[in-house]
């Protein structure tokens, strides 16, 4: 495959090519696409809680072996969940149990949340026929970028969630419109987003660092 | 990694975690010593009774077996292997099989994604994910690239694609990075 020859159409945004073979009817901007694949997502803390428990039931299985051979008489020691028997048979209730218990119910339910959470999405559509897709540092960075191209900035830093982004730039004067044409700046360069986020401005009067 | 090993680590992080809830409030109430019948010194008589029996050995080794091999093709399949074989091709009958190297497709498919204006560089590879077959071109932009442009051109090829492996259950993801170093402008103040 190569890049569309020149019997694709005019203004496509992608450059003719000349190929020395016969001439290749490539489908035109109108041509059927490929489905927009999902949003890609992240590994997540579900991924590492998985890792973690899959490990924890290797540590179970080992100590079931290791019992088992024990208590066979096939290897020297004592079974380890007799060992373990002994140290809490008999245990009085104590303060210490209330802290404990507290404690697991804490860990019970960020387990939970863990366990039903999304998994955090990586990526942000463009508006395409097909799946394009922009990191959201990269986003961030487009933005920053745009606002800091204005006349009269000096300096410009965008934080953001998933539906809005708040630029904060360093002019050398604000003469009130400044605001105005940093939004209207990142505005136009996210304008290709497939949901834009909701813009705010600050300005600060000063020196860039 | 598979959508099966995410519902596996969820199924037992939420299962892990009600009997670590209900664990957390017997414990506490049996701490605090009021409630019936959560009170005085803990017995685990049945349980030190169990272990003597003569079927203990084998249950207790040979779950513990069970449990290590469950363990190891857990953590194994936490692995990243999302590449797929080669695609069948419409023509693929008893009469014989057409297939194609869905990768080198989708390299090729990024050259032409890299003659898009913006795009320093590409590359494409066909993978599983999330339950998709996915051809993904992975593509490093200029940061003063037109978006919309390579959004556009990003939609040529992906119809190319589509085009040349015959094939509706394919989806396409163009993932888009900014290039890291700014070759493209100089700036004065």
């Amino acid at each position: 495959m190569s890049a569309p020859a020149p019997e694709q159409p005019a203004g496509s945004g992608v450059p003719v090519v000349p190929s020395s073979g016969p001439p290749v009817r490539w489908p035109d901007q109108q041509a059927p696409v490929m489905p927009q694949a999902k949003t890609p997502i992240g590994a997540g803390r579900i991924t590492v809680v998985g890792i973690a428990l899959a490990a924890l039931t290797g540590a179970l299985g080992v100590i079931g072996v290791h019992d088992g051979l024990a208590s066979g008489g096939i290897i020297d020691g004592r079974s380890w969940i007799d060992s373990g028997i002994d140290t809490f048979d008999g245990l009085k209730p104590s303060w210490w149990a209330v802290p404990v218990g507290v404690a697991m119910v804490l860990a019970g339910l960020w387990l939970l949340t863990v366990a039903v959470l999304r998994r955090p999405r990586t990526a942000v559509a463009l508006t395409s026929r097909t799946g394009v897709f922009l990191r959201p540092a990269d986003v961030r960075k487009l933005a920053a970028r745009a606002a800091d191209d204005v006349d009269g900035v000096t300096s410009a830093q965008v934080s953001s969630s998933r539906r809005a982004a708040k630029v904060t730039v360093v002019v050398t004067g604000d003469d009130g419109r400044i605001g105005q044409d940093v939004q209207d700046a990142v505005a136009e360069r996210l304008a290709a987003l497939q949901s834009p986020p909701r813009l705010t401005v600050k300005t600060r009067t000063g020196v860039a660092p | 990694m598979s959508r099966l090993t995410i519902t596996v680590d969820r199924c037992v992080a939420f299962l892990l975690a009600l009997i670590l809830i209900f664990g957390g409030i017997v414990t506490t109430v049996w701490g605090v010593d009021r409630v019936d019948p959560f009170t005085g010194a803990l017995d685990l008589g049945p349980v030190a009774e169990a272990t003597d029996k003569s079927w203990w050995p084998w249950a207790v080794g040979g779950t513990g077996a069970v449990l290590l091999l469950l363990a190891l093709r857990w953590l194994f399949s936490h692995l990243p292997r999302r590449g797929i074989g080669p695609l069948k091709l419409a023509g693929t009958g008893r009469a014989g099989r057409l297939l194609a190297d869905g990768n080198s497709v989708a390299q090729a498919a990024a050259v032409a994604l890299k003659g898009v204006p913006g795009v320093r560089s590409a590359h494409g590879r066909v993978l599983r994910e999330r339950g998709q077959t996915v051809a993904r071109l992975d593509a490093s932009i200029d940061a003063d690239a037109d978006l919309a442009g390579i959004a556009e051109g990003a939609d040529i090829v992906s119809s190319q694609l589509r085009h040349v492996l015959g094939r509706d259950d394919l989806v396409c993801q163009v993932q888009l990075r900014l290039a890291a170093r700014d070759q493209t402008r100089a700036r004065v103040h």
